[in-house]
């Protein structure tokens, strides 16, 4: 069975029916029992030999025990206790006890010479993309037959066809199988009971529909689950066939769209189980599923479906125990009648639009193990009598609603959970007693569940087998313990946003996960954090202080995101491999471990050399060093050390010296900020040459994925990540994904001199530029106007002078510009965005600069004018007077003429204005006459 | 040193952080409304994502330091589609730049809401209909430019009202009637009003009605 999916459900619920078929192919035996009989043919023995020799057993395999004369001792070998032949040949590698697979360079088909075998299970052995070889088909016996997981590849061989014998069959897992003719070999296996082809791409076998027509009526499982089926549900032959024994159906995690027809499943009332999660599929189940009496599991999840929850629920046959909807649009409240729905094991209602409360009655369904009613907009209490009978219930989601928990805080809850969710429920004020007696819980998760209390004494105690605990966006206080070490199964702690003290505890060994961002955890971080695995490190706006400790080096062998952000840090960064030798003794620097793909230091008082040791960090995509106090050149090998560099802050230190040149190597930087530093030297027009800041659109290229992945990958209820950027005049914080729109060159406050080079125009992804505050002379590039993207320009207070090109006004997008306080002169152009800047101080300072919208006048000859002629505002009066002159005597023949001329019009015209035409007439010659007077006066 | 710096910026970080929690996301529903209606095939309005608090960090937004939307700059984006009534909730909007662009439709009666409107450049369009006669009420106006689309009607006497009007540009429409001479009508050149082929020169008051030909 190749269930590789995260219903692990499936699984389970496969497991009694591939007993009971081991147990109907194998009669009476087992592996123990062969150890005590008679040993085996000495052609078979010689056969599995050879196909030993075809298998690479160097990182282990089962295989390894073959060593001996008698085979049936074999591991995974049966023989038959009458023949001694061998029947069985059971090599599925359990990929715990091998975790790397043997690949075979091929089958041998010495096999073949197991002319007994009825069994042969391969799966979950890697044979590196081979063909099915074509002589399994030769086994004439076979009743059992599992390739799954195997990594098979190519076309299907058509003697498959030849295994009429085949009770079960399984493909799955084989996601490079080309399955194209199913109909040559398909049909032949005239007694299966067992078809599993899941995830296997079914999607160049036109006939599947076909061929799924002419199955067997002995079928009893069938797995087509992620096989790319695209089609109606009406279009599979489903009614047609003759599969009435058919038990368990798998369809989830195809395309299958549309309705699901109300005479599909027709004369298949042995079904139990029926999956179909995972499609596209709409409307509300057909009333006609009230007939499968047998139905036990019903998978609609993350589908379309729609309407009314307590209409589907009336529809649904009385016996069913599993029940999964989460993901459609399933809307209306739940029905008082559903405490009738005892069978009810898991319910699975999340991510609807289901509203009201939830009925007391639920509290009834003394079977429930699983609810999940997450993402809805149910409202009202939850009190004890929800949970009333529910002795079984071990995983209870309920978050994201606008649900209180209203119970008394003596309430001891019948069941044990091992999951819980009540995220943006209200629990609080108080901690919730009632979670002291939840002494199996392995995840629990109460973020923003309002509440403002102590964290009890007893909570580290009762949550000793946590893995995942989440309750942040809380006010819990109270000291965090010295160590959390005890909490040996922990793999995810997340308190952040909450009012928890105390040190940063040590760390629990497996831990990989940890967010304690907006506490007051304070004092020096410790020597040791003892965990070995964490991957996440965040710890941003706390009030730890002290030197980083040189546990850092030991960890970047974990680490891919630490954050540190907003303490009270200082001191030197550990220097790492540089004090031992360990750093320069191998030349492949990806040995020396670190793995960081964020850094964030930004706002401590660090102090030193760039830090050394980020030269080994070669995934490193960003990396904050702004407010601190770092001195010192900045080194060239950050251009090729570093180059998965995406965001590189370095704001606000004293770094010094010349901006390295090599820095343009950074073909995936999208922002550099520098500013507020003591660079000096001018601004070499090979460092513009960042290549994804010339990219229009760089999100939506294949660039910075890596940096991409980690934003991803960090937890959606863990603080959300941050950079703060200084454009338009504002500090703007952009946040988690949306950092990768941001493309911005921030080389202001420094003492960088010489020219703009006129190479800056080639960055026309750059929406921010900023070079204020230096002492950069010459002309504003007449280039800039290829910064197409630029929102924001900024190349105030330095010694620019000459004029402002007005191919500045090409750019669009511009919307805030300051260019005071320079020795710019001239006209300020006009035209395009240049005209929406109103504000005169953007060119105040610049003495020899006029027109609007400064109030000094251009004199002379105005040379600087639009490109746009259609903006342009200069005009003279008397062309309007002579013009309107004009017009006015065009409009009045127009009129006067027509009515003159024309006599139909005149009379119609006449009829209707009779009595008011003497008194236009005197307004007509009086309007005349003081116009000519005016034109007369011109 | 450092830390002393970061006074005023850690104020404004708190204001930034503070302010969502009092203001609604009002404006970004507004302008991911419009968004949802228009195509957008070079991607400029990618970032506008309706989730985040408000849409100060969006590009082509521009908001004042109370997060308040002042500027839309989406001129020359390849954008078509309607120019959507949700753009009249943009109180506080200063500059409406979507020129030469494929917008279509009538422009939208609410456009007249914007009060505190300085520049509305809707120049270079396909937008139909009539000028808003709303747009009597946009007091603040200074530049209005419309021209080179295919606005219909006659020049809604309103604007005549408009005493900020520095610049208007309403050529190449295929308006009609005659041309106020009124308020700030009086200075403006008659380029402003060419190639409209049925616009008939200033208006004679009193003498014929102002819609005239239309």
């Amino acid at each position: 069975m190749a269930k590789l999916t995260s219903s692990t459900t499936h699984g389970v619920l496969l497991l009694p029916l591939c007993l009971l078929l081991l147990h109907i192919f194998s009669p009476a035996l087992s592996l123990e029992t062969t150890k005590l009989r008679g040993s085996c043919v000495a052609s078979e023995r010689d056969a599995l030999l050879t196909f030993k020799e075809g298998i690479n057993t160097l990182h282990g395999s089962l295989l390894s025990s073959w060593e001996g004369q008698d085979c049936c001792r074999w591991r995974g070998v049966l023989c038959s206790n009458k023949t001694g032949h061998v029947v069985k040949l059971d090599l599925r590698v359990d990929p715990d006890e091998f975790p790397w697979a043997s690949i075979s360079s091929n089958i041998s088909p010495s096999l073949l010479t197991l002319e007994h075998l009825n069994y042969l299970d391969l799966s979950s052995n890697n044979f590196g993309g081979q063909q099915i070889p074509k002589f399994i088909g030769s086994f004439k016996n076979l009743k059992y037959l599992s390739l799954s997981d195997a990594g098979f590849r190519g076309s299907v061989p058509p003697q498959l066809g030849n295994l009429t014998k085949l009770l079960h069959l399984d493909l799955g897992g084989n996601y490079y199988l080309q399955l194209v003719d199913l109909v040559a070999w398909l049909p032949h296996l005239s007694s299966l009971k067992h078809l599993d082809m899941s995830y296997v791409n079914l999607s160049a076998a036109v006939d599947w529909v076909q061929a799924l027509s002419m199955l067997p009526a002995s079928l009893r499982i069938l797995d087509l689950s992620d096989c790319n089926l695209n089609a109606t549900l009406a279009s599979l032959p489903l009614y047609s066939s003759n599969l009435t024994s058919l038990v368990t159906l798998y369809l989830y995690d195809n395309y299958f769209y549309g309705p699901i027809p109300d005479w599909l499943l027709g004369n298949m009332t042995s079904l139990e189980e029926l999956w179909l999660g995972g499609n596209d599929l709409v409307g509300m189940i057909p009333e006609t599923m009230k007939n499968l009496h047998k139905l036990k599991v019903l998978d609609l999840g993350w589908n379309q479906i729609n309407g009314d929850i307590a209409e589907l629920m009336e529809r649904l046959p009385h016996k069913i125990q599993s029940l999964y909807l989460g993901g459609n649009n399933l809307n209306g409240s739940l029905p008082n009648w559903i405490d009738n729905m005892t069978s009810l094991s898991t319910l699975d209602l999340g991510y609807n639009s289901l509203t009201g409360s939830i009925p007391s009655g639920m509290g009834k369904l003394n079977n429930l193990s699983y609810l999940d009613l997450s993402y809805n907009q149910l409202v009202g209490m939850i009190l004890e009598d929800h949970f009333t009978s529910l002795t079984r219930l071990e995983i209870l989601d309920l978050s994201t609603n606008s649900l209180t928990m209203g119970v008394h805080p003596n309430w001891i809850p019948p069941f044990k959970l091992k999951k819980v969710d009540l995220s943006y429920c209200k629990l609080g004020p108080h901690f919730p007693a009632w979670i002291q007696s939840q002494t199996n819980i392995t995840s629990l998760v109460m973020s923003s569940a309002g509440i403002t209390d102590k964290l009890p004494n007893w909570f580290w105690n009762i949550i000793s087998q946590i893995q995942n605990l989440d309750l942040s966006l809380n006010q819990i206080s109270g000291v965090l313990p010295m160590t959390l070490e005890f909490l040996s199964t922990a793999k995810s702690i997340i308190l952040h946003s909450n009012k928890f003290e105390g040190r940063l505890p040590k760390l629990p060994m497996g831990l990989w996960y940890l967010d304690l961002s907006r506490n007051y955890i304070s004092g020096p971080l410790p020597l040791n954090l003892g965990s070995i695995e964490l991957s996440y490190l965040l710890l941003l706006n706390n009030l730890i202080n002290g030197t980083i400790p040189s546990f850092l080096c030991n960890q970047l062998q974990s680490l891919e995101v630490l954050d540190l952000s907003n303490n009270h840090l200082s001191g030197q960064l550990p220097e790492c491999w540089t004090s031992g030798n360990s750093f320069r003794v191998k030349n492949d620097w990806r040995d020396v471990g670190c793995y960081l793909v964020m850094a964030n230091f930004y706002n401590n008082s660090l102090s030193g050399k760039f830090p050394l040791f980020f030269r080994s960090c070669q995934q490193l995509s960003f990396l904050d060093l702004s407010y601190n106090n770092f001195t010192e050149n900045l080194p060239a090998w950050i251009g090729t050390r570093l180059p998965n560099l995406v965001f590189l802050l370095l704001k606000s230190n004293m770094f010094s010296g010349y901006i390295p040149i090599k820095l343009s190597k950074l073909d995936q930087l999208q922002v550099l900020d520098l500013s507020h530093n003591n660079l000096s030297g001018t601004i070499d027009p090979s460092l513009l040459k960042f290549k994804a800041m010339t990219l229009t659109s760089p999100y939506t290229s294949d660039l910075n994925t890596l940096a991409a992945n980690i934003v991803e990958s960090i937890d959606s209820n863990s603080d959300p990540f941050s950079l703060f950027v200084i454009t338009k005049g504002q500090i703007l914080e952009y946040q988690n994904d949306k950092i990768f729109f941001l493309l911005s060159l921030d080389l202001s406050g420094n003492s960088l001199t010489g020219e703009i080079p006129k190479q800056i125009g080639a960055l026309a992804g750059l929406k921010n530029l900023n070079l204020s505050s230096n002492r950069l002379i010459g002309n504003i590039p007449q280039t800039m106007n290829g910064l197409l993207s630029l929102e924001s320009l900024d190349l105030s207070n330095n010694e620019l002078f000459g004029e402002i090109p007005p191919t500045l006004s090409v750019l669009t997008f511009l919307s805030h510009l300051n260019l005071s306080y320079n020795n710019l002169s001239g006209r300020i152009p006009s035209g395009g965005q240049l005209e929406t800047f109103l504000d005169p101080t953007i060119y105040i300072g610049n003495n020899n600069l006029c027109g609007p919208p400064t109030s000094k006048n251009c004199s002379g000859n105005q040379t600087t004018m639009s490109d746009l002629p259609e903006h342009e505002d200069g005009y003279d009066m008397s062309s309007f007077y002579l013009s309107m002159g004009l017009g006015f005597a065009m409009g009045f023949w127009m009129i006067f003429g027509t009515l003159l001329f024309k006599r139909t019009w005149r009379t119609t015209y006449f009829l209707f204005v009779d009595d008011i035409c003497d008194r236009m007439y005197v307004f007509m010659v009086l309007k005349w006459a003081r116009l000519n007077a005016r034109i007369k006066k011109k | 040193m450092a830390s002393l710096s970061l006074l005023p910026f850690s104020f404004v970080l708190f204001l930034l952080a503070a302010s969502p929690v009092i203001s609604t996301n009002s404006e970004g529903e507004a302008l991911h409304a419009l968004r949802t209606k228009l195509s957008d095939p070079t991607n400029v309005l990618q970032s506008w994502d309706p989730t985040l608090v408000n849409p100060c960090t969006w590009f082509h937004v521009t908001c004042d330091d109370r997060n308040r939307v002042i500027r839309l700059d989406l001129g020359n984006s390849n954008i078509s589609g309607p120019l959507g009534p949700e753009l009249g909730r943009l109180q506080h909007l200063q500059y409406l730049e979507l020129y030469r662009n494929n917008f279509e439709g009538k422009i939208p009666e609410e456009l007249g809401n914007l009060k505190n409107l300085i520049s509305m450049d809707l120049y270079g369009n396909h937008l139909q209909g009539q000028i808003p006669k709303s747009f009597g009420k946009l007091k603040s106006l200074r530049f209005l430019r419309l021209n080179n689309n295919k606005l219909k009607g006659s020049i809604p006497r309103e604007l005549a009202s408009l005493s900020n009007l520095k610049v208007i540009d309403l050529s190449n429409n295929d308006l009609c009637g005659t041309i106020p001479i009124d308020g700030p009508f009086s200075t403006f050149p008659p380029q402003s009003f060419e190639n409209n082929s049925r616009l008939n020169g200033p208006e004679l008051q009193g003498l014929v009605p102002y819609d005239f030909g239309c």
